[in-house]
């Protein structure tokens, strides 16, 4: 383990350079004065007005891809690897997802182990600890990955993950940190959950109603840049403040929910899965069931990440209506306090 | 036709240099001819365009956010490949946006970590107030060992299937104890998986019972409230509540040694059916335990005095568990000592 700090990243590349996060990444990496150089890799060019992005074609479900890489990391020698190239949402395309995604990591991970970045910075989500009834209400990052059963999508990111903390062990040279976003939110995301909560109605199931998180789009950036910045090492949960109930976060958005029977609810979700009426999978269902909610301390911690938005903020701000944060009920401890004046 | 528009030109270029404006019937001419404005840019040198207009929007940020979808607008009209718009406006969005406010009239905006909903605790109120007080008559004793700030375990005896004594617990320290603290019950698994039931009591403050959730309300100075007696509680004969079974596995014991928090026994003692014979007083009970409601009371809620284990038990006995294990069954000891005082004075 190299204790002496790491200069500050000059040379960045990043993979997935046309996701959401991956190009806000990029626009802000390429505002930064100290950032010499950003190698963009991904299927097409990456919509940023700036000389310091070079974007290099990588299509990681090729099997080439690797080579491709290793070519790339050999040419212009970055220090840091970001690793963005995941799906922002759940495809009928399950083997193309897995060779992206999996197989992808697998390109990245060898490419890396032959030219040795300083660091690599992996793009991940709270959807790995899946929702179980057995679980801790909040799941800290040692929690077991268990992922949902049968889904591609989750389960893909769960090898990916598992990939990389096994390259983390072998490689401790390297600073490997991967980022666990809650659902991310805002104005400029498109994904699985702004998709989901975009329709008018939405379903519950009737009897349970879980606690829900979400990141606000901006304090993904933020705790992006810090990781970047600060060579953290390790897995970081990064969510926003604060958690709301499911039918409270519809009744916010104003969405009507439709409470229905589990059973029901996952006929109805199969059929317009495979007539595509609807972007998520009825895998994803436990998800309405019980609290998947990850627990913020470690990232506060050791990255330093102090989330800005609260949940309403966040949701307010998907809908695109600003609000201020809502002040939240007082703990216990100070009741002695206002109690004696 | 080339000779008409160079007149035109030279007629807009005459009007633009003596008025400075075309007049009403040239107008038309004036705004689709693209080729009368190259002259009038090609004053400026390149890449000057003017004076900066200063932006009305606060920071950076926001700025890049507003250019960012006037991008993305742009974009979608010019390609069938992005795609167009990812927040369609939703059909009735008036209605909707009433339906919000509705939604939202009985809804708590803020619940704490673990779910609690102070609105949901106000509007139950009422009945579990009808239910602590005339129903079951609780009186409750020693709240003066609740320690005001800070983190403790109460230990309690179960009594019955759904978890009354753990809502009148919860319901009698919030509205008699001065500070008007709230006792957080922890629920076992299979309580907090069920539909409705485990919704409505979390709501009302239950945690699901894991060593996890217990450590982060003690740490945040909660009072817990922890049944270790479990499901197997149903085994009870319901005319001797002073039989308590085996307390779980000393998870609130490790709990105490690892927070640092004192514990308190409580006593929760239906009333003793003595006047009734037991066969009779079995089948009231069954019957109760079926339409999953109490019989009536008055129950007597004894809070004891704290014990401090880490003062009890040093550091290099901590890892033994039968130790552990032994000091659950010495507060168990304490707990039904607790409740043969409480029966022996009611009679």
């Amino acid at each position: 383990m190299s204790d002496a700090p790491k200069p500050y990243p000059a040379v960045v590349a990043l993979t997935g350079a046309c996701t959401d996060l991956g190009l806000e990444t990029l626009r802000r990496l390429s505002d930064d004065p100290n950032i010499k150089k950003l190698i963009a890799l991904d299927v097409s060019a990456p919509d940023v007005l700036s000389d310091k992005v070079e974007f290099v074609h990588l299509d990681l479900s090729q099997p080439g891809a690797g080579m491709r890489i290793a070519d790339v990391l050999n040419e212009y020698k970055p220090d840091t690897f970001v690793h963005a190239a995941f799906l922002s949402a759940p495809t009928h395309e399950g083997a193309w997802a897995h060779e992206l995604e999996d197989i992808g990591t697998m390109h990245v991970l060898d490419a890396c182990a032959r030219h040795q970045p300083q660091r690599l910075v992996l793009f991940s989500t709270t959807l790995v600890y899946g929702a179980k009834p057995d679980q801790p209400t909040y799941l800290s990052e040692d929690s077991k990955l268990g992922g949902v059963t049968k889904s591609r999508f989750i389960n893909d990111r769960i090898r990916a993950e598992e990939q990389v903390m096994r390259f983390a062990r072998n490689h401790k040279n390297i600073d490997v940190c991967s980022l666990r976003f809650a659902k991310v939110l805002g104005p400029n995301s498109d994904n699985i959950f702004t998709r989901f909560l975009s329709r008018p109605v939405a379903p519950t199931l009737a009897g349970f109603d879980p606690l829900m998180q979400c990141v606000h789009e901006d304090d993904a950036i933020r705790a992006i840049l810090l990781a970047i910045r600060k060579s953290a090492r390790g897995t970081f949960n990064i969510v926003g403040k604060d958690v709301l109930p499911y039918t409270t976060l519809l009744a916010l958005l104003g969405r009507l929910p439709l409470p229905l029977p589990k059973p029901v609810a996952t006929l109805i979700g199969k059929a317009m899965w495979a007539t595509k009426l609807s972007e998520v999978p009825t895998t994803m269902i436990d998800h309405l069931q019980y609290s998947c909610v990850a627990d913020e301390s470690k990232a506060r911690k050791i990255l330093g990440f102090e989330a800005k938005y609260d949940i309403r903020q966040t949701l307010a701000e998907f809908l695109g209506m600003p609000m201020e944060p809502t002040p939240l009920p007082k703990p216990t401890t100070t009741r002695l306090a206002t109690w004696m004046n | 036709m080339s000779n008409s528009k160079h007149e035109k030109h030279s007629k807009a270029d005459a009007q633009s240099k003596g008025t400075g404006t075309p007049d009403g019937e040239n107008a038309a001419d004036w705004e689709d001819d693209d080729s009368y404005f190259l002259g009038a840019e090609a004053a400026l040198p390149p890449g000057e365009y003017g004076q900066t207009i200063p932006s009305h929007l606060p920071d950076p940020i926001a700025q890049a956010r507003v250019l960012r979808e006037l991008q993305r607008r742009v974009r979608s009209t010019l390609s069938p490949a992005f795609p167009v718009e990812v927040k369609r406006p939703l059909p009735g969005a008036a209605l909707l946006a009433s339906y919000r406010h509705f939604a939202l009239r009985s809804r708590s905006l803020a619940v704490d970590e673990f779910g609690r909903d102070p609105n949901y605790c106000e509007m139950t109120k009422p009945a579990l107030d009808l239910l602590y007080r005339r129903w079951l008559r609780v009186k409750l004793q020693g709240l003066e060992n609740l320690p005001a700030d800070g983190g403790a375990i109460l230990v309690c005896n179960h009594t019955g299937s759904l978890p009354y004594d753990a809502t009148m617990l919860m319901h009698g320290v919030a509205t008699e104890h001065p500070l008007h603290l709230q006792v957080r019950p922890l629920l076992e698994d299979r309580l907090a998986r069920k539909a409705f039931l485990g919704v409505g009591l979390r709501k009302l403050g239950a945690v699901r019972a894991c060593q996890e959730n217990a450590t982060r309300l003690l740490d945040n100075g909660s009072l817990v409230a922890v049944f270790p007696e479990g499901r197997r509680a149903l085994l009870k004969e319901p005319t001797s509540p002073q039989n308590l079974q085996r307390f779980g596995r000393g998870g609130f014991i490790r709990l105490a040694l690892k927070t640092g928090a004192p514990i308190l026994p409580v006593a929760i003692v239906p009333r003793p059916t003595r006047w009734l014979p037991d066969s009779a007083a079995r089948r009231i009970h069954a019957t109760a335990r079926l339409a999953l409601f109490p019989t009536p009371g008055p129950w007597t809620i004894q809070i004891g005095k704290p014990i401090d284990l880490s003062a009890k038990l040093p550091e290099s006995d901590r890892e033994e568990r039968v130790l552990v294990a032994d000091e659950a069954q010495q507060i168990r000891l304490q707990i039904v000592e607790m409740i043969n005082e409480v029966l022996s004075s009611s009679t």
